[in-house]
């Protein structure tokens, strides 16, 4: 009996799967993303020891609730962005301005973002992402993943993904993509920033990607923004800054 | 030019056919299958590149279970079907150029409990390691105190045998590990018996030889297994401490050392100060590593109102006295002129568990301190000035013991309640003695000497409880509170002094000699009850409404007895009692508009007062009591936004009623003070305060400007004032009276940026203020307008990682006009420069130096008074950092004075304290973590 059961359930998985393979899917991803100060201070070349035991000590059992983020998909393209707050008790903040759309079938992107203070436009083509395919499997939101690991240059951090092939769109949070399966969690330099899938809603139609008709925000390439960042840590690093407060991590 | 080109268009073509003549492409193709050979449709399929398993492409099987990838550049690569429930499969796909038929790839399911178990209901990650499977251990929950070996049992393949022998799959477990090391002589049950589960992040089950295989490539089946259990990062490490001592010429002495060991849930910290410097030593650091996690108690204000709707901000101390708290004696003790003694400690214990929170501490200060200070204060009046001098000798003895219980818990994922109870025991004693004299346009009328003991002791206790609850509703939330605080104090002093007056030529008339005996009895309790509640109105509005409730009664019982001899007689004339009972309610609602960076609030509440007072004298004649009622309608606007980027306006206005002194309503006459007679006003109604406040900044990060402009204004209605007369002999009578005027503006503006980035730096800040206090004087109604600038600049020099230089300059000018006495106007002047120097020097030798100058200025007194102070050290650390030498040299110069002056009301204030001046001092500190040669000052982002 119990067999048959697991049969069953299994056949019914493979046909869930194969439904979800014969058409390209849509849905909406809710994220949450985290970020353990404490351990991206820590990595600060000034930062003695000391210093690290005690905002551990003051800070660590802190809980931070995360910032949600909303991933909407069709046809291939993709709109990542700050998911509309709910009613919260506290007071509202102003966002920094953040959008990244991916389109997958004309591997092109509009990233809107922020650089210290100041909004840019990002445009181009999908820059190819060397990811190494790792031996783990682990389970988020009933969805089977694995691991899979890449160096991010421009802000010197391991990045590593966790997807699955069960939902066959090839993107993912923050932009992230090139992955045999959607992308559910993020995590990067070992926990000091995780984005992670906490809802996953493949029922909903949606009519038409959130995209504003209009972005704003300074023109420039890729590389171009990349050296800015690149030369706004160093510059901070030397000035004893965190330049994670100013940067998104 | 054309050659140039030319043959780079043949290079080029040399180069593009070289490169495709050598890479060769070759074709993969393979079946995917299970174990019972059916095929495996819609498996994924990855090309990966052997060397890095670099993800090159990807593809999913046909429905009879085939792939293929084209083209595939020849080298060496691997290929990789993964689904849902199996165990990922690798085959390797290196080609020089000939096509790969993979064959059939058998891909077996997924350990079923191992998906259930660990996959599914652990949530916890599995690594694939050839056969070998390792997953994250943390993620199972095992009960409090559990060993490792309880956790174990738990873990699926995993056996453990009575005696503690461990096997997985059937294959024996013959070595434990510890983060790689060896554990106990590698016995297994050693290990897994004693620690505790809690610690573990990983365990690690790999064949004994398999790391010795990943090297040579070659596999052999072993029959035994090595276990490895990885530590949690909490439960690695967690301690430190650092004690200084120093001793000096002048006798001084300096000893301070704090310890410290935590992990997530348990912090345990001890510290303690001795100096006879006046400087207490302890930093924010020290605070921090003392209290811990509840160095900052957010959301502390239990007192709901108008502001925060459920933020987070941290409110410091406040109270003095009794009712100061552990965090604002932590940090007194700085140096306060004269010649100090102090010592503190404490001991602080915290436990933080997932749903509860308790904290613990006591903490013990004892400030000892002689003082001498000569005092001059000139009070002008209509038609004469009259001129107090002093001069006087203080001893002070205080000793405080607090302690705090805390106690939070998480009921349910909705529901939290805490409890607090603190308490305190102070006793203090202080010997005065000294002599003063009254002077009337320069001639003597009154001389006094004197000599009092005063001895103070008492205690307070303090109960709180708070509910916070949040409902299924999103943004709706209730906040209840209650407290109980009960202060008892035994205030006794006796007087002993001698009282001369003169005539107008300054000629001895008469004496009185006063010597008495004064018992006081303070006792207090104050009830308070507050509520919140938030409700979310749909869009972006909320509305908050709040009551709060305070009961406050006072007792207090004074006797005094002349001593006539050996005799004590009631002095009927100042023996007294009183009661005093003040209720307080206010109820208020507001509305709240939140969006994208906006906040707009606005409210109303209303406020009543209850004030009940009785008083007795000793001759048993009844003060008319005190029974009045006031109510008043409060008001309430905020709006906060960001016009543009990097920028924030705050604009706000608020209105409070303060309700007058028991003391103040009572109608008698106080003669305690013969030269300085209060009397009672029954009359008296709340000052009402309008308060307008504005905050604007503006950041540049990227050319780190910031630039920020703060202003408020207060204006009165009925303000507290007093009404003073002063006869011919100089005796004050003093009417507390409502008047309608008064303000006072602040204002800040500050403005940093830098000149050469990370190099040179400038903030600089500017500070002005006007007061205008209406007071009547001799039946003249008079304005003290004081207006006051204070420029302030920094310059922040950091060339290099060796040194770093800060300069700053202080100018700070107050104007004190009066309306009765135009030829009285004046101005104060401070101006204080310094210059530090932090530096490396050579042979590891590091040096601090700080150069103080500071110059007071009254055109009054006719006085400049300038003190400069210079502080070196000079240190070296050793024994690999974990200790330092230290020799210092404190004021160079020998000039340090505590020097004090003001102006206020219708006087002005001068004082001068002796004070420690120069020595020497060398010290040595040990720091289990290493001490800091830093050449550059803390800044906090």
């Amino acid at each position: 009996m119990m067999n048959h059961i697991k049969i069953s359930v299994l056949g019914l998985l493979m046909l869930m799967s194969i439904s979800i393979t014969a058409q390209s899917i849509e849905g909406t991803i809710t994220y949450n993303r985290k970020t353990d100060w404490i351990s991206i201070m820590s990595k600060l070349p000034w930062v003695t020891q000391e210093d690290i035991d005690r905002r551990k000590l003051t800070w660590g059992n802190e809980e931070s609730k995360g910032r949600d983020y909303m991933l909407s998909f069709k046809d291939d393209k993709s709109v990542y962005s700050y998911k509309k707050e709910e009613a919260s008790v506290g007071y509202s903040w102003k966002k920094d301005p953040y959008l990244i759309i991916r389109d997958h079938r004309k591997n092109s992107f509009i990233d809107q973002r922020d650089f210290v203070g100041k909004t840019y436009k990002i445009e181009g083509e999908i820059p190819k992402t060397k990811w190494k395919i790792l031996n783990e499997l682990k389970e988020i939101q009933g969805y089977i993943c694995m691991k899979a690991e890449t160096y991010d240059a421009v802000t010197d951090q391991t990045i590593h993904a966790w997807f699955t092939d069960a939902l066959p769109f090839f993107g993912g949070p923050e932009g992230y993509s090139g992955l045999p399966g959607m992308i559910l969690e993020i995590n990067k330099n070992d926990g000091d920033a995780i984005i992670t899938a906490t809802k996953i809603d493949l029922n909903s139609d949606i009519e038409k990607l959130p995209i504003p008709k209009k972005i704003k925000g300074k023109q420039i390439e890729q590389e171009e923004y990349n050296l800015k960042i690149t030369d706004f840590i160093a510059e901070s690093i030397e000035g004893r800054k965190n330049p994670w407060w100013r940067l998104r991590y | 030019m054309q050659l140039v080109r030319h043959c780079f268009f043949l290079i080029t073509s040399i180069l593009v056919f070289h490169v495709s003549a050598q890479t060769q492409v070759y074709n993969i193709k393979g079946i995917v299958e299970d174990t019972l050979r059916n095929p495996q449709a819609y498996a994924t399929v990855v090309l990966l590149e052997k060397s890095d398993s670099t993800l090159m492409e990807f593809t999913r099987t046909e429905l009879d279970g085939s792939f293929r990838f084209k083209d595939v550049k020849q080298g060496n690569h691997l290929i990789k079907c993964t689904y849902v429930g199996f165990i990922p499969l690798t085959v390797d796909a290196s080609s020089t150029g000939q096509d790969i038929d993979c064959g059939v790839l058998k891909m077996s399911p997924l350990n079923e409990q191992l998906m259930e178990i660990v996959v599914k209901a652990a949530k916890a990650p599995i690594k694939m390691r050839g056969d070998t499977i390792e997953y994250d251990a943390s993620t199972f929950q095992v009960p409090e105190g559990s060993s490792v070996e309880d956790l174990l049992r738990r873990l699926p393949g995993m056996e453990v045998e009575s005696d503690g022998t461990i096997s997985q799959d059937g294959k024996n477990i013959s070595k434990v590990t510890v983060d790689g090391k060896n554990f106990f002589g590698s016995d297994p049950k050693a290990a897994t018996k004693n620690l505790p589960a809690e610690g573990i992040s990983k365990v690690q089950v790999f064949d004994t030889k398999s790391e010795q295989e990943e090297l040579t490539g070659a596999t052999s089946e072993s029959q035994d297994k090595t276990m490895n259990l990885e530590l949690k990062e909490e439960f690695k490490s967690g301690g430190f401490g650092k004690i200084i001592a120093g001793t000096g010429t002048e006798s001084t002495g300096e000893l301070k050392g704090n310890y410290n060991k935590f992990n997530k849930k348990i912090q345990f910290s001890l510290v303690g100060v001795a100096n006879n410097t006046g400087r207490n030593g302890l930093s924010w650091d020290d605070y921090q590593d003392f209290l811990g996690s509840q160095s900052f108690n957010f959301g502390g204000g239990t007192d709901y109102g108008f502001g925060g709707g459920g933020g987070r901000f941290f409110v410091f101390g406040g109270n003095s006295g009794i009712e100061a708290d552990i965090q604002s004696i932590f940090f007194s003790g700085g140096n306060s002129g004269g010649f100090p003694e102090n010592y503190n400690g404490g001991i602080n214990f915290n436990y933080d568990h997932k749903k509860t929170k308790v904290s613990s501490v006591y903490y013990y200060n004892q400030v000892g301190i002689e003082r001498s200070t000569i005092t001059n204060q000139d009070r002008f009046l209509t038609d004469f000035t009259q001129n107090e001098n002093r001069d006087a000798f203080s001893n002070n003895l205080s000793r405080g013991h607090r302690a705090e219980v805390k106690l939070e818990q998480e009921i349910d994922s909705l529901t939290t309640v805490k409890v607090e109870f603190n308490g305190a025991y102070i006793d203090e004693s202080n010997r005065s003695s000294g002599s003063s004299s009254l002077l009337r346009n320069d001639i003597l009328t009154t001389a006094n000497t004197y000599s009092n003991l005063e001895e103070n002791d008492g205690y307070l206790l303090n109960g709180l409880i708070l509910l916070r609850r949040k409902f299924m509703k999103k943004g709706r939330s209730l906040g209840l509170n209650a407290s109980i605080l009960n202060t008892q104090l035994d205030k006794n002093y006796d007087l002993n002094s001698n009282l001369e007056f003169y005539d107008d030529q300054g000629n001895f008339e008469d004496n009185q000699l006063i010597l008495q005996e004064n018992l006081n009895d303070q006792d207090k309790s104050v009830f308070k009850a507050n509520a919140l509640y938030v409700e979310p109105l749909g869009g972006n509005f909320f509305s908050q409404t709040f009551y709060n409730h305070r009961n406050r009664s006072e007792n207090g019982d004074r006797r005094v007895f002349d001593i006539v001899g050996n005799e004590l007689i009631t002095n009927d004339f100042l023996t007294r009692t009183y009661d005093n009972d003040i209720i307080y309610n206010r109820i208020g609602s507001s509305l709240r508009y939140s969006n994208d960076g906006t906040n707009i609030t606005a409210g109303l509440a209303i406020q009543s007062f209850d004030l009940k007072g009785l008083a007795t004298i000793a001759t048993l004649q009844m003060i008319e009591p005190v029974d009045i009622n006031f109510n008043n309608w409060l008001p309430y606007l905020n709006i906060n936004f960001s016009p543009v980027r990097n920028s924030y306006v705050d604009i706000s206005y608020s209105r409070d009623a303060n309700e007058p002194d028991i003391a103040d309503l009572q109608p008698f006459v106080d003669n305690i003070n013969p030269l300085y007679i209060r009397i009672g006003n029954a009359a008296l109604e709340p000052e009402i305060q309008n308060r307008i406040s504005a905050r604007v900044s503006r950041s540049y990060p990227l050319s780190g400007v910031r630039i920020s402009l703060n202003g408020n204004f207060s204006f009165y209605q009925n303000k507290f004032s007093r009404n003073e007369t002063v006869d011919e002999d100089l005796v004050t009578t003093v009417i507390p009276i409502n008047i309608d005027g008064g303000s006072s503006f602040n204002s800040y503006f500050s403005l940093s940026f830098p000149i050469i980035k990370n190099k040179v730096s400038i903030r600089s800040n500017m500070n002005i203020s006007q007061n205008i206090n209406p007071t009547i004087v001799n039946d003249f109604e008079n304005n003290t307008t004081t207006f006051t600038y204070a420029p302030y600049v920094r310059l922040s020099f950091t060339p290099k990682k060796e040194m770093s230089i800060y300069l700053s300059a202080r100018y700070s000018s107050s104007n004190t006009e009066y309306d009765i006495a135009e030829t009285q106007n004046q101005q104060v002047i401070t101006t204080n420069y310094s210059a530090e120097i932090k530096s490396r020097l050579l042979f590891g030798m590091y040096t601090d130096i700080n150069f103080n100058y500071e110059n007071f200025q009254n055109d009054r007194f006719n006085q400049s008074q300038s003190i400069p102070i210079l502080n070196a050290s000079l240190y070296r650390p050793i024994f690999n950092n974990k200790a330092e030498v230290r020799l210092s040299i404190y004021d160079a110069f020998n000039q340090n004075l505590g020097f004090n002056q003001s102006a206020s009301g219708i006087g002005i204030y001068q004082s001068s304290t002796i004070s420690l001046a120069r020595y020497f001092m060398a010290s040595v500190t040990y720091n289990m973590r290493g001490v800091k040669t830093d050449t550059r000052k803390n800044h906090w982002w």
